[in-house]
């Protein structure tokens, strides 16, 4: 009847799991409970879980992401109090195999629903924007995107509670991660995860490449394109390439898994090797996919806060599409010591170290950018100028692994550990941070707190210097990764640094909710109705704060690089239009979130091989496509006089409010 | 879908055009294995059967060449079923277009010989397998 799932996946006995389960389902209550109380349901349902609406779907992937994001920083913290009391006599407090479940949910979990959620919904709400779009090319489907990545988080998390997680690392290689040596349901849950969170990222890149490419505002060429929807497009372009290869090589290990098949085991012809070749097509684009929007946002913001026009604008967009294109030719550094011969190694050596040289023009155009602006350092700023130096750091360590023979030495140790997190976190996390801090006055029309900002801000410096730096001493001591348990006395005061660095971003991380909680509270301090508080360049500010829901209500014409620049100079801005037209937009529809919800059940049904649930999910899921395919009432229409009587409104208001505070604008050229 | 009228005839002869070159390119394709392996598909066997020496001289192609000649014919089925039936040429309006297939083929041809690459040198570094299994 139940599969596989019995009242035993429960483990009662372990009190860490527990502690992680009650704080999650306590969280899950709380919140329950403070909806209810506020009669906030229909609010819930009507303008968010059923919305069609791109920047408001864009606000609930970096909801799952900043969620996601405590998840897998509390297993980070686990990992490092576990490595600082687990020496020679004392086996700290995580048994081996929970030790493993934790380091592969770390990774999984900061991959692919922290970060990916992350840049994902800020090309949500900021691409169509600055496009000079009313849309994104396919409403309906990047709600499907959305919810079925919500669901494979959802996966993740129900493996905290019930069963297992997977113990073979986020690239779960085979054979161990086969039914042979991984019997449990940890693997399957992965697999899952997976699956559902790579269909959506497929759809997303489809949906994006579709919507840079098609449509835009009259006058926006490519090259005119700002450089995050740049970014944007190659990003979906890498989606839509590397993907289905992430879903081929997990849906084969699936196939291994459940119907016994052969495609990668140890004996009967398999053969494991296809299986890191595969991971690793998509792997390695992956972290491109990860980065390239982060450069965008630094762009964006360097540009910005430097009052200057973007230095090289070309050569950055040639840079970009160049790492596009490399992206996928460095693959095989990921197993050097493998087995390769020596010409395979030299070969992607020499590729990998050759994408450095695109990723150094940038670092170069950023830095003359600066040259000689007026440099404000609000916190986007901040961010984006603690990026420069860090993320060169970690790329000088990425040029030491790119060579075969070193990698030989440093492989599989702290080192490699401290190089990729030096790469993701000032590379993509501080410049998700950079775009939230950016855009959140563009989304809720008021701006973060500058104060604890700022905290977040060197919190996390300071933490993620003290957190790695150590890492790459330890590699160099010869500390392999993923230790549960070590023996030896000398790693223990590096590591006892590194854990200080967890705390200070765990305080960090701290500040970043208060930023908000504060930000919320005292909202009326830090209201923004221009949509322009930044002193912008690009179209995205041309319009009010919060955007109404068609975006623009006339489409501007563009005639520069800094759309919105060139017209503030030529004061063509705040003109109020004569005529309006009437505007088509998506209705809401709650297909979306079921789907989401089916595909949950689902992948939960095949975790534990409950065949009859399974099959009802799967009839259910195919069902609601194929309901809402038949829908052809799919849109509504704003009529030119309703849309005229909305400007009209916001025309008077921001009148008023110009006359109550003439507020200066911020570091004029 | 609009009745077929004298307006739209030339649409209806690229598709006519179109399905009577992706038939012949599969005809073919079938032909050189049915020849190889003697395999008798009906319609196929009847054409061999009236060109014996083509038949011949498909039976004694070589290996190599009647696998690179099935990929090419491949090749050739995308390329008729691009052109004919999604409309895909140079004009500037379908530049886009082109460019995303070319940028897709160069990945894909990366991917696939590396894979080839890499497999193959794998599997070279490997000691021989003993028979004993």
């Amino acid at each position: 009847m139940f599969g596989k799932l019995s009242l035993q996946a429960i483990s009662y006995d372990n009190p860490v799991v527990m502690f992680g389960v009650v704080l999650m389902i306590g969280g899950g209550l709380a919140m329950v409970l403070l909806i209810t109380y506020f009669r906030k349901w229909p609010t819930l349902w009507n303008d968010w879980l059923t919305s069609l609406d791109h920047k408001k779907i864009g606000v609930m992937y970096i909801i799952l992401a900043l969620v996601m994001l405590l998840r897998g920083f509390a297993d980070a913290i686990m990992m490092r109090t576990q490595q600082v009391l687990a020496e020679g006599a004392s086996q700290g407090f995580l048994s081996p195999s929970h030790y493993d479940q934790v380091f592969s949910a770390h990774g999984t979990i900061m991959v692919i629903f922290m970060a990916m959620p992350f840049l994902t919904g800020l090309m949500n709400i900021v691409v169509p924007l600055q496009l000079g779009k009313r849309d994104i090319a396919f409403p309906f489907m990047n709600a499907l995107s959305l919810w079925l990545t919500v669901a494979g988080a959802a996966l993740i998390m129900a493996s905290l509670a019930i069963g297992e997680f997977s113990t073979a690392g986020w690239s779960g290689y085979p054979p161990y991660s086969e039914l042979q040596y991984s019997p449990d349901v940890g693997v399957d849950y992965w697999i899952w995860a997976l699956m559902l969170s790579g269909a959506a990222s497929t759809m997303t890149g489809i949906n994006f490449v579709t919507t840079i490419l098609l449509g835009r505002a009259p006058g926006m060429t490519l090259m005119r394109m700002p450089l995050f929807s740049w970014t944007a497009l190659c990003t979906n372009i890498l989606m839509v390439l590397a993907f289905p290869a992430l879903t081929v090589a997990t849906g084969l290990l699936g196939l291994d898994r459940y119907l016994g098949m052969h495609f990668f085991t140890n004996g009967d012809g398999g053969n494991m090797m296809n299986f890191v070749n595969l991971f690793w097509i998509w792997g390695h684009p992956e972290v491109y996919i990860l980065i390239l929007p982060a450069f965008g946002i630094f762009s964006e913001v360097i540009s910005t806060f430097s009052g200057k026009r973007l230095f090289g604008y070309r050569s950055l967009v040639y840079a970009t599409f160049v790492i596009t294109l490399l992206s996928f030719t460095v693959w095989l550094h990921h197993f050097f010591t493998m087995g390769a011969s020596a010409n395979v190694n030299a070969a992607f050596g020499i590729a990998t170290m050759v994408i450095a040289v695109p990723t150094g023009v940038k670092i170069f155009d950023w830095l003359l950018t600066l040259y000689r602006g007026r440099i404000r350092f609000d916190v986007p700023m901040l961010w984006a100028l603690a990026f420069i130096p860090t993320f060169a750091i970690g790329g000088a360590t990425g040029i030491l692994l790119a060579v075969p023979p070193v990698d030989f030495m440093m492989h599989n140790s702290e080192f490699l550990v401290a190089h990729f997190h030096n790469m993701l976190i000032p590379g993509a996390l501080f410049g998700y941070l950079a775009g939230y801090s950016y855009w959140f006055p563009k989304v809720f029309g008021f701006r973060l707190d500058e104060t604890w900002g700022k905290l977040a801000f060197w919190n996390w410096l300071i933490g993620f210097y003290l957190a790695f730096m150590p890492l790459y001493a330890l590699g160099l001591m010869g500390m392999p990764r993923r230790m549960q348990h070590y023996d030896n006395p000398e790693w223990q005061p590096l590591l006892v640094v590194a854990a200080a660095g967890a705390v200070f971003i765990a305080i960090g991380i701290g500040c970043l909710v208060l930023q908000l909680l504060v930000s919320i509270i005292k909202r009326d301090a830090n209201w923004d109705q221009l949509g322009d508080p930044w002193n912008g360049r690009s179209l995205e500010w041309s319009i009010p704060s919060p955007p109404p829901v068609y975006n623009f209500a006339v489409i501007p014409e563009v005639k520069d690089i800094d759309a919105f620049w060139d017209m503030k100079e030529k004061s063509t801005v705040d003109r109020q239009p004569v005529h309006y037209e009437a505007i088509d937009l998506p209705k809401n529809t709650s297909v979306g979130v079921v789907f989401g919800g089916l595909s949950f059940v689902f992948g939960f049904a095949m975790v534990w091989h409950i065949g009859w649930l399974a099959m009802a999910a799967g009839v259910a899921m195919l069902a609601t496509v194929i309901a809402r395919s038949f829908d052809d009432d799919t849109e509504y229409r704003l009529t030119a006089a309703e849309v005229g009587q909305l400007e009209g409104k916001r025309f008077r208001q921001q009148a008023e409010n110009q006359q109550a505070c003439a507020k200066p604008l911020a570091g004029q050229e | 879908m609009k009745p077929f009228s004298i307006e739209n005839r030339p649409e209806l002869a690229t598709y006519l055009s179109g399905f009577f070159l992706a038939l012949l390119l599969t005809l073919l394709a079938f032909g050189i294995v049915c020849a190889q392996t003697g395999i008798a598909l009906q319609p196929i066997s009847f054409v061999l059967g009236r060109f014996p020496q083509g038949a011949e001289r498909l039976r004694e192609m070589p290996h190599w060449l009647v696998i690179s000649g099935i990929f090419v014919l491949a090749v050739l089925q995308i390329t008729v079923h691009l052109w004919y039936f999604l409309h895909l040429d140079f004009s500037p309006r379908q530049r886009m277009k082109v460019h995303a297939i070319l940028f897709s083929l160069c990945i894909m041809f990366i991917i696939i010989c590396g894979t080839l690459w890499i497999m193959q040198d794998l599997g070279n570094q490997m000691s021989p397998i003993s028979s004993g299994r």
